[in-house]
Order: structure tokens, then sequence, then C-alpha cells
């Protein structure tokens, strides 16, 4: 079967707007929300780790009308494209599996700022992989995945699936999300949102706070890498695990039962055992009952070597990218285990005696072995767990 | 390759609540009706008042391909049943609605219990909440095409050894818009997907075999050619006539699809329609496709295409090979 491997890698983030100033930024360790500039947000909590000084790319006719989600896409699969090296030609046959959770509901939501409301092909609001193989010329295997905050971890999933199907041998995947203005609403009605900042782990916590940006990887058949001269690589998707608690629109069943479950689920089938993961990304949103459960389960998971283990809690930069946050979690552990590096985490002003967790603070410390494992969940209890390794 | 079967379907939509009545629905001039769902019979007189129509409609088609099915999801393993919806509206009228009452009187007065609707997932999401079904669950929102590609999808995961058995489905709310249309439709359509050992084992009656299927896109000014490998590895073993639902003959692609199956594939498609063969029920419409292909031949292929140049295919064939 064919190995999956990550060939090349785009960002839009709260912290740069490419490779470089993000991986900076994530070792400045440092970084706030402000308050969203949209005149028409009626809500208390207005935070937002917000993407600034970005200039929508310039597109042909075949990506329709672009919003927030789609440009950031096409903006960060541009930058991917070329750190692949890959030419127009060698992409024509490629796929998209591309994860969001809210798409250009954008165009909607600027309606009452002057825009024009969204008609024809662009009234649909996730067209997303459509905007992505439209400027890229793509018409391989396509799916896009709106499974909420677990999104994009699954189109990673799917994507890898399709390499080793042998249904395509390059896939543009990840995730994208925008602000959209309804669901920090709905964010703040639901009392989810922490007044401050988002500071997974913390005791203080309160909840989330959103941010935004995409994340995008070209994914590759190890055989066409190397039949195109590449011998190296970010890293390789080795496993994934799917499970459902079905159990609340929005709330974790409390035991950790199916998120256990996904995370074996990676393991099994990236063959590893628990001790050979040398680095965590968790979900970690800040809300308080997700963080505990989330704590325990590694715990299950990893037994008494959780203590150890080193855990890298991205959200606490970047805030919640939505349906963008699983890929965010696997580009970033793949700059970790490239570089050998995990940044350090933002400080915790007062770690949370139920989440017994290693997160490093002040310096970086190299990843315990060359696999790493990311989780991503999402209302209604949709979990998956990835596993990607730096080997061979 | 292991065999996924279709056992059941279920599907409410303003002309038809059966798949008898589906195929015997031919009009739809005009806007539909509104409140031309009742979700009583299908979900009881409570537990349903701060779900979406998207919501409604969907578990209501995902419990009637069940009964279809002859499948009590009570008795299989929780883990072993997966959910794929495929979707383009069924949060965005929600969304609308929300983004009204936020600009002209404040988050407050959002109703908290139905906040989490704004999510495109929470459809998907109550079907395992109803049934308990924790394999996994999935939305899918590429557009119009995501109802083929939940079939797709939920089977490839069976394959894999991701589920044993699913629900596959689409699910619509009439979309926001500024101005009357009758382009647009609502309405849900479910099937129910099982390995053919484990339906053959119990005794289902199967409805058809997945013979196989591609989600692609055709960029524009695209040579459509690109689409004969996947079209010919589809047709690879089928014998004509055969059974073909998709897009009118005002579609490009479709006619070129048509074109290629007939003289490239050397295959005779023989050209079924049933409602929403135009795309009016989004996401939903092919599977309404599927669902009149299965009763009334057991076999044929489904195309579906969206007008920023998404193609799906999926072809079943007859469900007496299955196993």
């Amino acid at each position: 079967m064919e190995r999956a491997v990550i060939t090349g890698l785009g960002v839009i983030s709260c912290l740069g707007l490419d490779i470089d100033s993000y991986w900076a930024g994530l070792m400045r360790a440092h970084q706030r929300p402000s308050e969203v500039p949209d005149p028409h947000a009626n809500m208390s909590n207005r935070l937002l780790y917000q993407v600034t000084g970005f200039t929508s790319p310039e597109v042909g006719t075949g990506a329709g009308r672009l919003g927030r989600t789609s440009s950031f896409a096409v903006a960060a699969a541009q930058q991917a494209v070329r750190d692949a090296g890959l030419s127009p030609t060698a992409l024509a046959d490629a796929g998209v599996s591309i994860g969001t959770g809210v798409g250009d509901t954008s165009l909607y939501e600027d309606v009452p700022a002057g825009g024009a409301f969204p008609t024809g092909a662009d009234a649909f609001p996730f067209k997303v992989a459509s905007a992505l193989a439209g400027e890229l010329n793509l018409s391989g295997p396509m799916t896009s995945v709106s499974t909420a905050c677990s999104a994009s971890a699954y189109s990673v999933s799917l994507a890898a699936d399709m390499i080793r199907n042998g249904e395509a041998d390059v896939v543009i995947t990840g995730g994208a999300d925008g602000y959209t203005r309804v669901g920090v609403a709905c964010f703040n009605r639901m009392g989810a949102l922490d007044p401050d900042r988002c500071r997974p782990f913390d005791a203080e916590r309160r909840g989330t706070v959103f941010g935004e940006g995409a994340a995008v990887m070209v994914l590759e058949s190890e055989s066409h890498a190397r039949a195109r001269g590449r011998t190296n690589w970010y890293a390789t998707v080795e496993g994934a695990g799917w499970s459902c608690d079905g159990f609340h629109p929005t709330a974790p069943e409390g035991r950790g039962t199916q998120i256990v479950r996904a995370m074996r689920g990676a393991l099994d089938e990236a063959g590893l055992r628990p001790e050979d993961v040398g680095c965590v990304v968790p979900h970690g949103t800040g809300t308080p009952l997700n963080d505990t459960v989330e704590s325990r389960s590694m715990s299950a998971v990893f037994g008494p070597a959780v203590e150890s283990l080193p855990v890298y809690s991205l959200k606490a930069l970047l805030g919640h990218t939505g349906g963008a946050a699983g890929a965010f979690g696997l580009l970033t552990a793949a700059l970790i285990l490239d570089r050998g590096v995990i940044p350090p985490n933002v400080a915790i002003e007062k770690p949370d005696p139920d989440c017994v967790l290693r997160l490093h603070t002040d310096e970086p410390v190299p990843p315990a072995s060359s696999h790493a494992l990311v989780n991503a969940y999402a209302f209604g209890g949709n979990n998956t767990s990835v596993v990607i390794g730096r080997t061979g | 390759m292991t065999a996924v079967v279709i056992t059941g379907t279920g599907l409410v939509c303003p002309i038809a609540a059966s798949v008898p009545e589906l195929l015997a629905g031919s009009s739809e001039a005009g806007p539909p009706e509104r409140n031309w769902f009742d979700p009583v019979p299908y979900l009881g007189k409570r537990g349903w008042k701060y779900f979406s129509p998207a919501t409604r409609y969907v578990l209501a088609a995902a419990g009637l391909a069940l009964a279809d099915a002859e499948l009590d999801p009570a008795a299989q393993r929780d883990e072993s049943m997966g959910v794929v919806v495929g979707t383009n509206f069924a949060a965005a009228p929600v969304v609308g609605r929300f983004d009204d009452v936020v600009i002209a009187e404040g988050a407050d007065m959002l109703s908290p219990a139905e906040a989490a609707n704004f999510s495109v997932n929470i459809p998907a999401s109550q079907i395992s909440m109803k049934y308990a079904m924790r394999a996994f669950n999935l939305t899918l929102t590429d557009p119009v095409v995501a109802g083929l590609e939940s079939l797709l999808t939920l089977s490839a995961a069976m394959r894999r050894g991701r589920a044993r058995l699913g629900i596959a489905g689409a699910t619509e709310e009439r979309p926001p818009t500024p101005q009357p249309t009758a382009a647009l439709n609502e309405g849900a359509c479910c099937f129910t997907l099982e390995l053919a050992f484990d339906a053959a084992a119990r005794g289902a009656r199967v409805r058809a075999t997945l013979a196989g299927g591609f989600s692609r896109f055709l960029p524009p000014g695209a040579d459509p050619a690109v689409l004969a490998g996947p079209l010919t590895a589809l047709l690879e073993d089928a014998v004509g006539p055969l059974p073909y639902a998709g897009p009118g003959a005002d579609d490009l692609v479709a006619r070129q699809v048509d074109g290629f199956v007939t003289s490239k594939a050397g295959v005779e498609l023989v050209r079924c329609e049933y409602p929403g063969a135009d795309g009016r029920y989004a996401t939903a419409s092919p599977l309404l496709q599927l669902a009149g292909l299965v009763a009334e031949h057991g076999q044929g292929l489904v195309v579906a295409t969206s007008p920023q140049g998404h193609v799906a295919a999926l072809r079943v064939r007859d469900g007496g090979d299955g196993t």
C-alpha cells in the first residue's frame, strides 16, 4: 500500500501569512486576541485571533466569488504547492480533500455591510473545494468535510485514504475557516467564550476564543514524490482513528470512551504503541469540560507516561480555528517533526490539577520520538485522532 | 473487494414521502409550499422542537430507511454503525435567521437551545445521537454532489473496517434568497448500507449493490476527457442497456458523459428521470434519482453535476450478486 507523505505546507494565520513567520510566531509563544472590527457584531464578547494584513489572492473566473474562508484556503494552497515544487502539469490529476466548518458564510454576513447577495454558483456556502480546484486546475478526487471542528483532521485522513487506495497521487488537503459573526454570537449565547484569551488546561479557563485562517498541505504518494526526485518530506500520515460520542450536540461524553477509541484507533492503524508517540497536539479548546475529558482520556491511553509526554497546546496561540483546527494541528506537528523542536507553550498562569499534562513553557524541547499524535473533536461528539511520523 | 449493499431507502420531500410516491411524482411547478412537513408521524410529539428543519427531515428519512431495511439499530453494536450526510443548505437558513437577530437585537436574544444549529453538522449528529451510531459521523458539503459522496465515503470506510453498516444520505432546507425562486427545494433522502455478507446473514432484502463511483472536478474549459479514466473503470463490467439518471440534456457535462459512455464505453444508456433531476434538491437530488433507479430497476448509473464544476457518479448493480 502506498504511503502518504506531506511534501508541501502553506498557512494563513494570526501569527503570519507564511510558514516562516508562522513558525517564528510559535517560537515567540505569545499572542492575544483582539476585538473584531465588525460593526454588526452585537455581542458582549467580540474577541478573535484575527488574520491581519491579508490580501485576497487574485483568482481566475473558475474559482467563483471567494468568501474569507475560500480566500484563505486558496492562498495557503498556493504556498503549499510552491513549497512542494509541483508543476501545474503534475497537479492536473490532483485531488482536494478540504475541511471547513462554516465555508463562505461571510458572503452572506457581508450583505448588511453592503455586499452583494450571493446568487447562482456563489450562493452555495460550502465551495472551498470548488475554489481550490477551480483556481489550481485540479480534476482529481474531491471531497469537502464540514464536521465542525474536527472537519480538517478528517479531511486529511480521507486524503491519505485517497493516496493509499490509489485514487490519486497528489491531494491538496487541510482546512480553512474565516470569522463568522453568527458563530461567535452563538458561542456568546452558549456561554462558551473566555473573556480574556484562549487558555487551554488553565484552571481559570472559561471557554474558547475563536481564531481564523487556513492550514493546507500537499499530500503525495511516496512513489510519486520519489519519481520526481524528492527523497525528503515533512512527515508521513501513518494512521487515523474515527469515532462519535453520539451523546450531545455540544458537550463531550464525560468518560471520554469514544475519544480514547479514536486515539487507540489511530495508533493501531499506524502500527504503533502509545510509548512510540513523542508529542501530542491536543484538541484543547479552553472549554472547561472538554479539556478535562481530553486530559483524562490521554491518561487512559498513555498511562502514567502522560506526565512526561510533551504536549503542544496550539490553540493558546491561534485561538480555535474551527474547521481548520485539526489541519493546523497536523501542519504544526509536521513542522515539529521536521525541525526536531517543539516550541514552548504559552505560559499557563494556574495549571489545572485535573489536567495532568506536560505543557513545557519558556524553552522549546525536542519531541520524544519521530511520531506525533493530533486530536480533533467537534460538536456532536465527532472525534478523530491522526498519527504522523518522520520515518524513512 | 468487500461488497456493500443498499438494504433500505427513506425519503421526505414536498411531493413524496415514500419511494412509490417519488415514482409517481411528476409535477413540481411553482415554489414549494411551506409547512409541507409534519414531524409528528416520524419523530413523535416531543423532542424535536429545537431541531432545524433539515435535522427533522434527515431524522425522518433515516428512520424510514431503517424501517425499510427492517434494521433495528438497538440490536447492533454501537461502534459498528457510521453516519455520513451530505448537505449544502442545512445551516444557511438558520444562520440567516440568527444573523438578523444578532444585528437587530443582539446575541443575547438568540435561543440558547437552538444556538448549536448554526453548525452544519448538527443534522448528521442527531442521527448518531438518536440511534447510538458511534463508529463515526461525517458531514460532506461539496455542492450538489455531496449526497452521492456520502454513499461513496461510507462504503469506502466500511471496506476499511471503520464500520459494518450505517446511514448515508443528504438533507436540505431551502436556502435564503432575496428573490422568490422555484429553483431550490428541500427535503432529505437516506439509505442504509450494510456489508453484503452481514445483510445476507440476517436475511435482509438487498435492494442493490454498490458497484463503484467517483467525485471529480472539471475546471472551466477543461477537456471532459479527464473523466474518461474514472468512467471507464466504473463501467468496466457494465452491460447495456443501463438505466441512467442525472442532469438533463441542457447540462453540458451530462451530455459529454452520455456521449462518452455510449461511444467509448459501448454501453447503451436508458434515461430515467425522477423528481429533482434538475438538481433542485441540491445534495438530495442525486439521491432521489438513486432511490428511483434502485426501486424501478435495481441497477443503474447516477450522475450529478454542480454549477461550480463538480461531477460525481455512482453505479449500482442488481442486488442478487452482492454476496
